[in-house]
């Protein structure tokens, strides 16, 4: 095959019979695919029924994280179609198999920047990579600024397309003319499949990103912010990663606010971009925004058309075998937590009652970086306590958190006099985590402790890629 | 006794009590009278005073709206939590002077019966009616226990037949004679909710113009008007900042009778005045 010839190859496909024939889809392969459109998500579907269709069977599925939306594959293990999963969270119908055993295998939990780790150095072998794509040219260029369904960084993508052994572009808008932003190069691109759609862009802001929070979540917003003004960080050319959730799309009007009046600027803002992040772009109380993830389709505009606004693939986000990873750079990380106990270990993966109900994302990889970790964090859920003695599933061992907020008051890490002293100073009252345990309890009670059998259903990895925890079947 | 902002709290809700007092609100209020339907006025009033009992308010003082005095709940509201940790009640629809007296001899009945220090349970009641905005003088100097007065703007309209608007301007004279009365009487004067829960502006515009009036505080519905309703009746910066150099001019002058800052006299009331913004605000709570 002279050059010619490879040009002359058609990559694109407009069904997946055609496709499978090509790319030659093989039982017990590892596929995989990234989770940016989140809750509107439908390339997944697409691609697996057509899968189960041909009747390959045995494939592990590798997926950045699984959604509600993904409920569909409780069928898949039934029918042996999928018989694995590593994810960053699970959720709906397979977290539930997963706890009640009805998995083949233990599900492998992986952080992101882990996930970077282990595709990267070779424990993660994926033999193809599906990935969703707004845009897609002839020649296999792709990103997701383009077409009907934009929806932003393509980051986790880009990663799995330069690793795997083969790339699938999946997308519903093929442009006539050479992509001008390309995330994604012809040259790791084996194919593109044309599908009708590739999903609802509105999803993208479903779940734990609404932003519409209660008064409560606004009490802790003040009080992380307040905290973050008086840690005594200097925030001038600092760099934050603030998360999503009605916490911090809070915490980020404060601060934009608090910095704007003072004329300072965050040196950048990283990971999950949201709308307030790229408002404070726009208001130049930060310098420049690295978005691994958009949380907000708005940011395809952004990314487009303001230089400052980086797209950047999870390896520069945090790979910790990567020693420029972004997260290394990092002065102040706000995180969210379902558990935290009193040796400041956090869950965020496991609920109370032990059941799946998050996702690692890039909590493990973050605090671990990060010169300050902030927990942010409501005192109780419900009538279920946020603090424990002891988290039912180590996530983020404790020794990577710093600070603790709630909207009943803030702890401090005993060994973080610096910050104890800075946050007294100021005249903010600071907590032992104990003392919040008191409070919480004294609403809640004393938590039952939750019975296990000894079956793993699931591995917790640390970035490291050892064993952080394990999650088990529960009785 | 200073407060901003007292905030309602319905009486049949635990999940909004047991949070109550992280809001800021200088004060609030279990409510067991208009948020509570009729067939749930039993269980609100255990849970309100199992609440009190329980529940560590962090500082916050805490009041009661009891059921008003014509209706049958008001003593059985009494009793429920007149032993706990409550600064007192407040009584709704109050338009004379007699039911005034009824309420202090009710509470000075029920802290003898339950061996409380006289005069430890204080009240507030809420202007409601015509007649009552025409019996506030008499309604203030019913008792040395009444510490203050209310402003209920809902069912003064009601009462008035008129509608009650955003900008207030058919409450005008209401609100006036409220403040003026209470200022008068050396007793405190909070104005009427506002309902608009999602208009921050509305609401500072009506801060704005309860302040005008000499109302020292307001009623707030949600705790997402807390804040704004604090800081519109809180001092400006500028203010405290005149209060502390005040205060410190008068210090270095040997604590004079009068004296003369900046061109003004400052006699004992004006120190009066700038001391008490700069204990309440001077000061430092971080940036």
């Amino acid at each position: 095959m002279n050059s010619t010839d490879v040009i002359k190859v058609n990559k694109v496909f407009n069904s997946f019979e055609e496709l499978f024939k090509q790319i030659q889809i093989n039982d017990g392969m590892t596929i995989s695919f990234h989770h940016h459109l989140r809750e509107g998500d439908n390339v997944m579907f697409q691609v697996l029924k057509s899968i189960q269709k041909i009747g390959v069977k045995g494939v592990t599925l590798a997926c950045t994280s699984l959604m509600n939306t993904h409920d569909f594959i409780a069928d898949m293990l039934g029918d042996g179609t999928v018989s694995k999963i590593q994810t960053s969270g699970l959720k709906g119908k397979l977290a539930c198999m997963a706890l009640s055993g009805e998995m083949p295998e233990p599900v492998i939990f992986r952080s992101h920047g882990s996930r970077a780790r282990a595709v990267s150095d070779g424990e993660l072998k994926v033999d193809i990579a599906f990935i969703a794509a707004s845009a897609a040219d002839i020649f296999g260029n792709a990103n997701a600024l383009d077409g009907p369904s934009a929806f932003g960084s393509l980051g986790y993508g880009v990663w799995e397309a330069k690793n795997a052994k083969k790339t699938v572009i999946v997308t519903d808008y093929l442009s006539q003319s050479i992509l001008r932003d390309i995330s994604i190069s012809q040259s790791y691109t084996d194919a593109v499949m044309i599908v009708p759609s590739i999903g609802n862009t509105a999803g993208v802001k479903a779940g734990s990103l609404k932003e519409k929070g209660n008064p409560r979540d606004s009490v802790i917003a003040s009080n992380v912010a307040n905290t973050i003004i008086n840690c005594g960080m200097e925030l001038d050319q600092s760099a934050i990663q603030m998360g999503s959730g009605s916490v911090s799309l809070q915490v980020g009007r404060h601060l934009n606010g608090y910095m704007k009046e003072r004329g300072k600027k965050f040196k950048f803002g990283l990971g999950g971009i949201t709308q307030d992040l790229i408002d404070m772009l726009n208001d130049g109380t930060v310098d420049s925004l690295l978005d691994v993830q958009s949380f907000d389709p708005k940011a395809c505009y952004s990314i487009k058309n303001n230089k400052n606004h980086h797209e950047i693939d999870v390896n520069t986000y945090a790979n910790p075998l990567n020693k420029s990873s972004a997260v290394n750079f990092l002065d102040i990380a706000v995180l969210s937590a379902t558990e935290i106990d009193t040796d400041w270990n956090v869950n965020v993966l496991t609920g109370s009652d032990g059941s799946i109900i998050g996702a690692i994302g890039g909590h493990q990889d973050v605090a671990a970086a990060s010169k300050i970790t902030i927990i942010a964090a409501p005192l109780f859920r419900n009538r279920i306590g946020v603090i424990r003695k002891k988290v039912n599933t180590v996530v983020t061992p404790g020794e990577n958190v710093d600070i603790l907020v709630t909207d009943f008051g803030i702890a401090v890490k005993e060994s973080r006099q610096d910050i104890i002293k800075s946050l007294t100073d100021k005249g903010i009252k600071v907590l032992k985590i104990e003392d919040l345990y008191k409070k919480c309890i004294s609403f809640t009670s004393e938590p039952r402790t939750i019975s296990f059998t000894d079956k793993v259903a699931g591995i917790v990895q640390a970035p490291d890629g050892k064993v952080q925890d394990y999650i088990y079947k529960k009785v | 006794m200073f407060w901003r902002s007292i905030m309602y709290v319905p009486g049949n809700t635990p999940s909004m009590i047991q949070s109550s007092m992280i809001y800021g609100a200088d004060a609030i209020v279990l409510d067991l009278e208009d948020s509570v339907e009729e067939n749930e006025k039993d269980s609100a009033r255990n849970l309100v005073s199992y609440a009190l009992k329980m529940l560590d308010f962090s500082g916050t003082d805490v009041f009661v709206r009891t059921n008003s005095v014509d209706s049958k709940h008001f003593l059985k509201d009494l009793a429920a939590v007149a032993d706990t940790c409550i600064y007192g009640i407040r009584v709704p629809k109050v338009q004379k002077a007699e039911e005034i007296i009824y309420i202090d001899q009710s509470i000075t009945k029920i802290e003898k019966e339950l061996g409380l220090p006289a005069g430890k349970i204080k009240f507030m009641v809420s202007i409601e009616s015509a007649l009552g905005v025409l019996n506030i003088k008499e309604i203030c100097l019913a008792s040395q226990r009444l510490i203050g007065i209310a402003f209920g703007a809902e069912d003064f309209t009601y009462d008035m037949s008129i509608k009650r608007t955003k900008e207030g301007k058919e409450l005008a004279f209401a609100r006036s004679v409220l403040a003026l009365t209470a200022r008068a009487c050396g007793k405190i004067a909070i104005d009427c909710v506002f309902s608009d829960t999602k208009d921050s502006e509305g609401l500072k515009k009506d801060c704005e113009t309860a302040k005008s009036f000499g109302m020292t505080g307001k009623s707030v519905i949600h705790p997402g008007q807390v804040e704004a309703v604090n800081e519109l009746f809180s001092p400006s910066v500028q203010e405290v900042d005149q209060a502390r150099r005040v205060i410190e001019q008068y210090e270095k002058l040997g604590c004079p009778g009068v004296f003369s800052f900046e061109g003004n006299m400052v006699d004992l009331p004006v120190l009066k005045k700038y001391q008490r913004i700069y204990e309440l605000y001077g000061r430092d709570k971080g940036e």
